[in-house]
């Protein structure tokens, strides 16, 4: 008989080392029983963090998350999680989770009853709604919210108090892809799929530091590469990062300089004849728009692009200014090396996959360079080919599956609709059962109008939920102060105490993940369900979207939600699935998402779709069409080649701020740190936020590693202990700072400045200076 | 053959309430300051070097663990460096234990794999001779296929009921 001696003894240096020692039976039982498995209660759920929207198993053991694993079941990730990941039982069980309603009165929060709270709300909202009109509120929301609260949220906004002042925190990260989308493909969101990944011949990375920010992605593209040595990385970015030691080629550039980068490749592979004249017939019409757009710097600022038909003689014409010569000079990017891109993306044997991510979206060109980008892949015929595509990368977990496709932003409605489209406000009436003319045709505040709003006085009560804009905002010192004057109503539903909450007139605690039923809809169109499977840590904490259904009703909007309250998710969801269908759109049914690790849409009689657009694939391109980009109808079906030329940033290093600024997240934390960094081992990794400066400037600045330093730019100051080799190592003359301390504010020094046909700030670059404290 | 019985049921009695009691607090501490959870990856207990993690990682002669997975070159995905701070804020979760109980088919048969598999495909990285002190060591580590004995265990349904009992 065999009796394993189970030995438990600690084994790090340092921690007293008991040898637990203790003789274990041999329990006989029936072998289905008693498994890894079936020890406790496992379910499926999307990961919380990142728009990856990896696959989790939860572990559930009395009543609580014990453990998360990757769900090798989910085609996403194939098992392999991040750290974030495997720390998401973490994030529950924070000792000051918000458990009760705050109120204030004077200036404290002081604790007060659920129906108190939701009855101010409702009672403020009316008051202002009554007085003032549908453009003195607001509701803020987030690329966090489930699928469910966006829509709930919309349609309270837009179909019940006609108001179209409903944003996302998706502006400040996605506003740019989905205009880039919109004006190239008349469709939101891509045409490729992560199956791409593994396809692919050559991975080119737009400012894009994917080994940190998309890291199980990475990991895929990584093993794609190790099986396929000749797959080639190339990194196009302003610092060298974690993912630049894996590539290639790495092509350092000036700031802004992507757009001349991107007419330079085009340039050339015109030049050198490697572009497919056949596809571009077929598939291809050419535009331009304005030009000197501006920055949206002041108040009130309004653009509108129009668009001009071009000729294809035009384009080669408009392209001549970007020779190798002039791009290298704007970019700093040697003549070889352009050569080595357009290489890449002109010959026709490499199947080349663009990624990109914040880099090109916080951008104040971010609409433009998307569009680049595209050029690139039409202007060769490298799309819809599996393995060949430009693939939009998303942040957050449902900005795709919430923000974009239900249509969470002051002009949209689901499925890529508008308000100022007649035609869309009708349908989006007859499904809520509205008169047409409750919708307001007038598009909202943009998030960035819409905190100057608030500052100005014209928006007077707005509801903030899963996201925490007092860290995040650019130029965040006035919309700080903006926050704290008199006449302004705000309410905040957060898990945790934030530097939002702060500034809160109500603070609503909420249940979050897995404490609640919910949707979410990643990068690759896949859009997935997961039950409640813990009760949150006390009632009072509802979802967000039941918080806004109460206060909906309270308001009188009773008719608008007339759903159970047990089943209220599903009815919310298929009643938003009847906007999807027959659009190209369709999300998945309700029931297929339960036994489903998700389905890429359009779904259509329960199939899937990887690759849209293509025949074969997408069922709604007819038979013999081959690739049809059929949302664009406007242009016949055709996807659209912009003439759009570099313009540089509105603030640029000089005499008096010599540095560029640019900020970003690390793998460990997710946005502020509001969850991350109340995970222990999370923490530890990345205490604080730092700011990386090359050892070049340094020494000229007489600052030594780890000393301390302080950056100016004319907006805010702020002191932060520096890294020479950090995880990132930046050029001269240029300093990076991650945005997740809500200590070290680095938003107090960002420009407000936003790309004007997306309305997305821009994060990456402003002018600092750097001096030794 | 009854006292063998009582003694196997004794046993059982220490066993259970050894678990019912909890582990005891050290192996808790050590576990916790190295991972969040039972299934989350360790952190680097070490300062990093410029070493490539592999360079030690990967070698079984040093008294180092060896990475128990598939190479998967961006090491710093899962696992991360900790700097001894104090916490941001106090944190309420409290990880279980991975199941210790061995099971088999009966008495004789070699236990049945009691953890997921997936990224500790080495088994000796962890169950060797000289590799984690705080899980069972192989009684014959020269036998070096384990998984043609010991074999995982996924949460399926039986494929047909199996009225067999070793009881």
């Amino acid at each position: 008989m065999v009796n394993p001696g189970i030995k438990r003894r600690d084994f790090i240096k340092g921690i007293s080392s008991v040898a637990v020692l203790s003789l274990l039976p041999t329990p006989v039982m029936a072998f289905d029983k008693r498994t890894f498995e079936s020890y406790f209660g496992w379910d499926k759920a999307p990961c919380r963090f990142c728009g990856v929207g990896c696959g989790v198993m939860v572990h559930v053991k009395d009543g609580k998350i014990a453990a998360v694993v990757g769900d090798e079941q989910n085609p996403v990730n194939k098992g392999l999680l991040c750290i974030k990941g495997y720390s998401l039982p973490g994030i529950l069980y924070g000792e000051d989770r918000l458990t009760s309603p705050l109120v204030r009165k004077g200036d404290r929060l002081v604790k007060a009853s659920l129906d108190e709270a939701l009855s101010l709300i409702a009672s403020k909202f009316k008051q202002t709604l009554d007085k003032y009109g549908p453009e003195s509120i607001a509701m803020y929301g987030s690329g966090q919210w489930t699928i469910t609260d966006g829509y709930a949220a919309l349609k309270w906004f837009k179909g019940g108090m006609s108001s179209n002042n409903i944003e996302s925190n998706a502006r400040l990260c996605m506003a740019s892809a989905v205009t880039g989308f919109m004006t190239t493909f008349g469709s939101d969101e891509p045409m490729g799929c992560y199956d791409d990944f593994d396809l692919c011949d050559a991975i080119v990375l737009w400012g894009n530091n994917m080994a940190e920010m998309h890291p199980v992605l990475f990991s895929r593209i990584l093993e794609h590469k190790r099986q396929n040595p000749n797959v080639k990385i190339i990194d196009i970015g302003t610092r060298q990062t974690p993912t630049t030691q894996f590539c290639d080629l790495f092509v350092e550039f000036i700031p802004q300089s992507d757009l001349a980068i991107a007419n330079g490749i085009a340039n050339l592979i015109i030049k050198r004849n490697q572009y497919d004249p056949d596809f571009i017939k077929k598939h291809v019409v050419l535009k331009k728009g304005k030009e000197n757009i501006g920055y949206g710097l002041e108040d009130k600022f309004k653009f509108k692009d129009e668009a001009q038909k071009a000729g294809f003689e035009e384009y080669v014409k408009f392209l001549e200014q970007y020779t190798p010569e002039n791009v290298s000079r704007i970019s700093g990017v040697p003549e070889e090396k352009l050569e080595q891109l357009s290489d890449i993306y002109g010959n026709p044997k490499i199947k080349v996959l663009s990624l990109w991510c914040m880099g090109a979206n916080q951008h104040t060109r971010g609409t433009w360079i998307n569009n680049l980008i595209y050029n690139l892949h039409l202007l060769t015929g490298k799309i819809g080919k599996p393995g060949s595509t430009p693939f939009s990368l998303t942040g957050q977990p449902s900005a795709c599956g919430t923000v974009r496709e239900v249509g969470t932003l002051a002009h949209r409605l689901p499925a890529d609709m508008v308000v100022t489209n007649p035609e869309h406000r009708a349908i989006a009436s007859r499904i809520w059962n509205i008169p047409v003319e409750r919708i307001n045709e007038k598009p909202g505040y943009h998030t960035v109008e819409m905190f100057r709003a608030l500052d100005r006085g014209d928006i007077k009560a707005m509801w903030i939920q899963v996201t925490n804009p007092l860290v995040t905002m650019p130029n965040l010192n006035r919309y700080r102060k903006a926050a704290l004057k008199e006449e302004r109503f705000i309410v905040v539903s957060d898990v945790y105490p934030t530097p939002t909450t702060e500034i809160a007139d109500v603070v609503l605690p909420s249940a979050m993940w897995v404490e609640r039923e919910g949707f979410f809809g990643n990068s690759e169109r896949r859009t997935q369900h997961w039950k409640r499977m813990v009760e949150p840590p006390v009632r009072d904490c509802l979802p967000d979207d039941w918080q806004i259904i109460e206060v909906a009703k309270r308001m009188g909007y009773g008719k608008l939600f007339p759903y159970n309250k047990k089943t209220y998710v599903r009815e919310l969801y298929e009643e938003y699935r009847q906007f999807t269908i027959g659009t190209g759109k369709d999300v998945a049914e309700y029931d297929d998402l339960l036994v489903n690790r998700g389905l890429r849409w359009p779904v259509v009689n329960g199939k899937e779709t990887p690759w849209r657009y293509v025949e074969g694939y997408d069922p709604y391109v007819k038979s013999g069409e081959g690739l049809k980009f059929y949302k664009n109808k406007a242009d016949e079906g055709k996807a659209v080649i912009w003439l759009r030329p570099y313009e540089p940033p509105p603030e640029i290093p000089d005499e008096q701020y010599p540095f560029w600024l640019c900020t970003g997240r690390v793998l460990e934390h997710w946005h502020t740190g509001s969850m991350t960094r109340r995970v222990p081992q999370l923490h530890r990794a990345v205490p604080e936020s730092y700011v990386e400066i090359n050892p070049d400037d340094a020494r000229l600045l007489g600052i030594n590693d780890g000393g301390m330093v302080k950056l100016t730019s004319r907006r805010g100051e702020l002191v932060l202990s520096c890294k020479f080799n950090g995880k990132g190592k930046v050029p001269k003359g240029s300093v990076f700072v991650p945005f997740f301390d809500e200590n070290k504010l680095v938003n107090n020094l960002t420009l407000d400045a936003y790309c004007p046909i997306s309305a997305q700030p821009d994060y990456k670059k402003c002018a600092v200076r750097v001096e030794r404290v | 053959m009854k006292d063998s019985r009582l003694f196997w049921i004794a046993i059982f009695l220490l066993v259970g309430i050894k678990f019912a009691i909890g582990e005891g607090d050290d192996s808790r501490q050590s576990r916790e300051a190295l991972r969040l959870s039972a299934y989350a990856p360790p952190v680097i207990p070490h300062d990093i070097e410029d070493t490539p993690c592999l360079d030690c990682h990967s070698q079984n002669d040093m008294d180092i663990p060896v990475i128990p997975h598939r190479e998967i070159s961006n090491c710093r995905q899962c696992h991360i460096p900790q700097s001894y701070v104090p916490l941001f804020r106090k944190n309420r979760f409290r990880d279980v234990s991975e199941p210790v109980v061995l099971t088999r088919l009966y008495k004789e048969a070699p236990p049945l794999i009691p953890h997921r598999v997936f990224m500790r495909e080495n088994c000796l990285a962890c169950h060797g001779k000289t590799s984690r002190k705080d899980v069972i060591d192989t009684p014959h580590p020269e036998r070096l296929n384990c998984r043609q004995c010991h074999i995982e265990q996924k949460d399926v349904k039986p494929f047909r009921k199996n009225t067999f009992s070793s009881n």
